[in-house]
């Protein structure tokens, strides 16, 4: 991927917003294959209604397989945790979208490491109001969610054309990462007193 | 993460090793088992060693094992002795399927035998309950599986989760075992919901990294950054050795190509061994 390329799509305020390219990335694992295809028919419609405007990166993703078949898209290999941050911030994103299959599984077994690792990289998430997302994320203010599927399309392509939206979100979410989710001293002490 | 690359390499050598159980927080030991190089480990027991770490809280790790989630829930090789049971307060396992907790060479067993007051904590990642088909771990969580996990569970002091959600969850169906499969059987395991933290400075440490000029790390508090320190330093310790070593071999001209394990130590079964 040409560094020229990706800091001339990153930069929504130095272009006009006719030139921004939002890059969305996903991270599409064998953990959550079964969630990101559950969106395919959805990001299909990004492809075609809003083309070069929203480019969509899976990350973790290998790149065998079919099941993407119809979707243009671009992919980036599993990389170890040790390689994952620089890798994360490499790809330069507009925003992380985190596909999530409403079920008793996803509310009961997600973490919100997504929303974390992205924040410390200015990057907004996108998510499915559900837990834990919505105890932690204030909808446009430190991060986007919407109701149900059908609105996740309008989400889209509202934010594809709103780079200092994105730009701004991503800084509240990275701010509020940084106030409570950090190893200060206060935060220390509460995982302390798990160990009572 | 330099700082996870120096430990993954620290952790090898004997003597750093050893000097992680010779040492005694004022309030509490905690020990961590096992954690894999992974997402979900990063969060559950490698930042919290950096962290957690104070004058009242002495921490130690086992060993970091290569990313493999597969092998941890079903094969998971538990590497201890008699010295760090006797240790540590807390000792961190990490989630398997595997049985821990039954029969008297468990390693349950063998740690309440050895130091009856040291709490077990076993980490749950997932709810394996409500696991969808296609996951990767549904064709190994089978009935047995279940009822290890359960017993893993039942039989802990603490159990870690980190989703509100599923605590909830599982202290309804403890509740439910409480009247079938575990009726009349006592347990004392406290369900805890531990929050993912995440440390700035340690994850994002030299990823604009800049071999001319690296930046230190500096985290929040001293004893952390003693931590790290004492791991960086065995680490440089260890790289410049088998720097040495490389170049003594090519002097003496061996022709061969050895693969070279930074330190003595090697990952080997330890022999629990029974208190005299």
């Amino acid at each position: 991927m040409d560094q020229e390329q990706q800091k001339s799509d990153k930069s929504g305020s130095e272009n006009s917003i006719e030139d921004f390219v939002m890059r969305m990335g996903i991270i599409c694992t064998p953990y959550n294959i079964e969630d990101v295809l559950s969106y395919k028919n959805e990001l299909i419609r990004i492809n075609k209604e809003l083309g070069d405007r929203v480019k969509i990166i899976l990350f973790g993703y290998d790149g065998k397989g079919d099941e993407f078949e119809g979707l243009k898209y671009e992919y980036v290999k599993p990389v170890s945790i040790i390689h994952y941050f620089k890798q994360l911030k490499a790809l330069e994103l507009n925003l992380l979208f985190i596909p999530l299959i409403r079920s008793v599984y996803n509310a009961t077994s997600e973490n919100y490491n997504k929303f974390l690792e992205a924040g410390l990289f200015n990057v907004p998430v996108i998510a499915l109001k559900m837990y834990p997302y919505k105890q932690i994320i204030t909808d446009k203010m430190t991060g986007f969610l919407y109701n149900d599927k059908s609105e996740f399309f309008p989400n889209i392509e509202h934010l594809s054309k709103n780079p200092q939206l994105l730009q701004l979100v991503g800084e509240n979410a990275n701010t509020k990462i940084k106030d409570g989710f950090d190893y200060d001293q206060t935060n220390i002490e509460v995982i302390n007193q798990f160990f009572q | 993460m330099k700082s996870i690359i120096e430990l993954n390499r620290a952790i090898l050598d004997d003597e750093f090793y050893e000097s992680q159980f010779e040492e005694y927080g004022t309030d509490k030991n905690i020990l961590f088992l096992n954690p894999q190089l992974s997402g979900k480990q990063l969060y559950k027991s490698i930042l919290p060693f950096f962290y957690l770490h104070s004058e009242n809280t002495y921490v130690a790790i086992t060993n970091i094992n290569k990313y493999d989630p597969i092998k941890q829930l079903t094969d998971i090789q538990i590497n201890i002795s008699a010295k760090e049971i006797m240790w540590a307060d807390f000792i961190v396992i990490p989630f398997t399927a595997v049985d821990l907790s039954r029969g008297a060479d468990s390693l349950y067993t063998m740690i309440r035998q050895i130091n009856s007051k040291c709490k077990i904590a076993y980490c749950l990642d997932v709810n394996f309950y409500e696991l969808p088909k296609k996951h990767p771990f549904a064709s190994h969580i089978n009935s047995d599986a279940v009822a290890n996990i359960e017993s893993n569970i039942w039989n802990a002091d603490i159990c870690i989760v980190n989703n509100l959600a599923f605590r909830d969850y599982l202290m309804q169906k403890l509740n439910q075992l409480l009247e079938t499969t575990y009726k009349g059987i006592r347990t004392t395991v406290s369900i805890t919901c531990i929050p993912f933290l995440i440390d700035s400075k340690i994850v994002t440490e030299n990823v604009d990294y800049d071999v001319v000029n690296p930046e230190p790390v500096t985290p929040h508090s001293e004893e952390t950054k003693s931590k790290i320190d004492k791991v960086s330093d065995k680490a440089e310790e260890i790289k410049q050795k088998d720097i040495q070593d490389k170049k003594q071999e090519n002097k003496n001209g061996s022709g061969k190509t050895k693969q070279k394990t930074s330190g003595s130590r090697t990952a080997k079964v330890r022999q629990v061994r029974k208190r005299k």
